[in-house]
């Protein structure tokens, strides 16, 4: 979305928990070939990536680059999250795997020290620096001096790895009370990511839950998450999902919001049982209907727990 | 005089009712009026005591400013105010009430059937479902009853849409209607006083004709105003939305939208308080009767100071 406010064509490839699909992005790649367009860029954030949380596999990040190399092709690599990881191997980022020949990596403070800092980094071969300073400089003619001077002071003390290993414990506390909360008060049909680092979880409810409209109802309730459609461009996926990012609270608040969203999806799924299982006895369905509506399998439990 | 503008509030239509109440304010100045901005918070009641505004301008939409609420405190205090009366505003947001008024006027509108939530889940209403085909048939449009925009309705194109969109309806309600899904052209009738401004139709955007939501979605719908009707439509587009209007008891300015069909035009709702953005429909209405913006504002706190009108 932020690539279509410049009036950019985006073509939005599937994510997997192993991060991106590398075999859609060859075939995006070769149809374009085929059509004799030529892509700018490929934009990823590999590691626990916003929204889903999710993290590209080794073998993806090698193929990825050397699809670049083979296509001539500039990734970018969004990284704000990469030093947040609370378990497992790090990875190595695309830049490292690819030399930096055809990777822009792009790095920020707002994640690591503070996002009021407005000031973060980029690595990219010297012709595409040229011009990322030139845009630079006629949007904001140049980063504020004194902020600049207070980052370098920070990392001057080397306090810095101290500081981020206090959030990583932080944050894997808060991951692990949300997943924990989730566990206890999501509907049986969600599904969720548990990710290894970053800020975020995605959680997926049954498909006729439109998010957008839990989000009213939930917010009726003093909590917000973000509804799964705004991290697509195409406007009718997502719509089940949902974005839950555990980074900006206390334990005893994500108990309590995750206890309320999920009472909130309860009693949806409550209502869509009530609808779904007496409409088998209409006898007013069609003949067209799907077998799948009216199996026994698809009428969802009633949930006596929170209905009474 | 002193008018106060109340905007703002806690609806999720609070960004609208901003803009509505910045542009009033504008053209308060511009009357040579003093504009007292009130957004409406905990300090209201306190507000407007200690300023006594000779007249308040009620710029919010959605619950709490266009439902009665406000209005009701502002008959407490004894305030006069632009736009409708409690008991018009509490019929004007529930869509349910409001049709039961205007099919006991004979104001036409499309057949609906309004289920609470209660019903499906304690007294087993999904089982009355069954009578929909039979009595409004498909497709058919699912409403929160109580909600403004166009938050929360669906479009249901066969039987089995139902439940997903009755689920998504009952975010924002606890009631829920089920209507008769009229095609036609998309029109809105705005009244000022007891006299029906020019008509605006809304005209969707290239493929969007079946499509119920996208209607809604900015930049996909055009407007026209006038809108190019023949002078029998438009007689009969006017007269049913001035019938409306009285029905629900309004008074000052509302906004009546319709459809025109082929057999004539049906309401589907009345807007207590309509938007005054520099998009919205009501302006555009005067503007096309040769009433600029100033001059709009000027009638509506005329008519809120009429004795009638109290």
């Amino acid at each position: 979305p932020v690539f279509c406010s410049y009036q950019a064509e985006t073509i939005q490839i599937e994510c997997d928990g192993d991060g991106m699909r590398i075999d859609e992005l060859e075939a995006v790649l070769e149809r374009l070939r085929a059509e004799g367009r030529r892509p700018k860029f490929v934009y990823s954030v590999p590691s626990f990536q916003n929204p889903a949380g999710v993290t590209m596999s080794l073998e993806r990040r090698r193929r990825l680059v050397e699809l670049a190399r083979l296509h001539e092709l500039l990734l970018v690599e969004d990284n704000p999250y990469g030093l947040l990881r609370f378990g497992g191997e790090p990875l190595p980022p695309l830049y490292q795997l690819d030399g930096g020949d055809f990777v822009i990596y792009i790095g920020t403070l707002s994640k690591i020290l503070s996002p009021g800092i407005r000031l973060g980094w980029a690595v990219a071969p010297p012709p595409v620096m040229e011009k990322i300073v030139l845009g630079k400089q006629a949007s904001d003619l140049c980063t504020s001096t004194l902020t600049q001077h207070f980052v370098r002071e920070y990392f001057g003390e080397g306090r810095w790895r101290e500081y981020i290993a206090d959030l990583v414990e932080l944050y894997r506390g808060r991951r692990d009370v949300m997943v924990e909360a989730l566990r206890e008060h999501f509907p049986a049909q969600a599904s969720w990511t548990e990710p290894q680092g970053g800020l975020f979880i995605w959680a997926s409810l049954p498909e006729y839950i439109d998010t957008g409209d839990l989000l009213a109802k939930a917010l009726r309730e003093d909590v917000a998450f973000v509804p799964g459609q705004a991290a697509f461009v195409d406007e009718s996926r997502g719509r089940n999902s949902m974005r839950l990012n555990f980074s900006g609270v206390g334990d005893d608040e994500i108990r309590e919001g995750v206890r309320r969203i999920g009472k909130a999806i309860a009693e949806q799924v409550d209502l869509y049982g009530a609808l779904t299982g007496e409409q088998e006895a209409l006898p007013e369905a069609p003949p067209r209907a799907e077998p799948a509506e009216t199996d026994e399998g698809s009428v969802l439990p009633f949930r006596k727990k929170e209905s009474a | 005089m002193r008018v106060a503008v109340l905007k703002g509030g806690r609806s999720l239509e609070r960004g609208v009712s901003l803009r509505s109440g910045a542009r009033v304010e504008d053209a308060l100045e511009r009357l040579g009026h003093e504009a007292l901005p009130i957004d409406a918070g905990g300090d209201l009641v306190k507000r407007l005591s200690e300023q006594r505004p000779d007249v308040v301008f009620v710029a919010m939409h959605g619950p709490g400013g266009e439902d009665g609420t406000v209005q009701e405190l502002l008959e407490i205090l004894g305030l006069p105010f632009t736009g409708p009366g409690v008991a018009a505003c509490a019929r004007c947001i529930d869509k349910v009430l409001a049709k039961h008024e205007l099919r006991a006027a004979g104001v036409p509108t499309p057949d609906w059937f309004a289920f609470n939530e209660t019903a499906f889940r304690e007294l087993g209403a999904a089982d009355a479902l069954g009578e929909l085909e039979q009595r409004l048939g498909f497709p058919l449009v699912v409403k929160p009853s109580r909600g403004g925009s166009a938050l929360g309705i669906k479009f249901a194109g066969s039987w089995f849409e139902v439940p997903e969109a009755l689920v998504s309806a009952f975010s924002y309600d606890e009631r829920v209607l089920l209507e008769r899904f009229v095609e036609g052209r998309e029109l809105a009738v705005s009244v000022l006083g007891s006299e029906p401004l020019p008509v605006v139709e809304a005209i969707p955007g290239d493929g969007d004709r079946y499509d119920f939501e996208a209607r809604y979605e900015i930049g996909r719908t055009e407007f026209a105003c006038p809108a190019d009707l023949a002078e029998h439509e438009a007689s009969a587009v006017r007269e049913a939305a001035l019938g409306a209007y009285e029905a629900i008891g309004c008074s000052g300015f509302s906004r009546v939208d319709l459809i025109l069909a082929e057999d004539g035009p049906q309401v589907l709702e009345v807007n207590a308080i309509p938007g005054l953005t520099d998009t919205s429909l009501l302006p555009q209405a005067a503007e096309a009767a040769g009433m600029s913006f100033e001059q709009l504002v000027g009638r509506m706190l005329d008519l809120a100071l009429e004795p009638a009108a109290a």
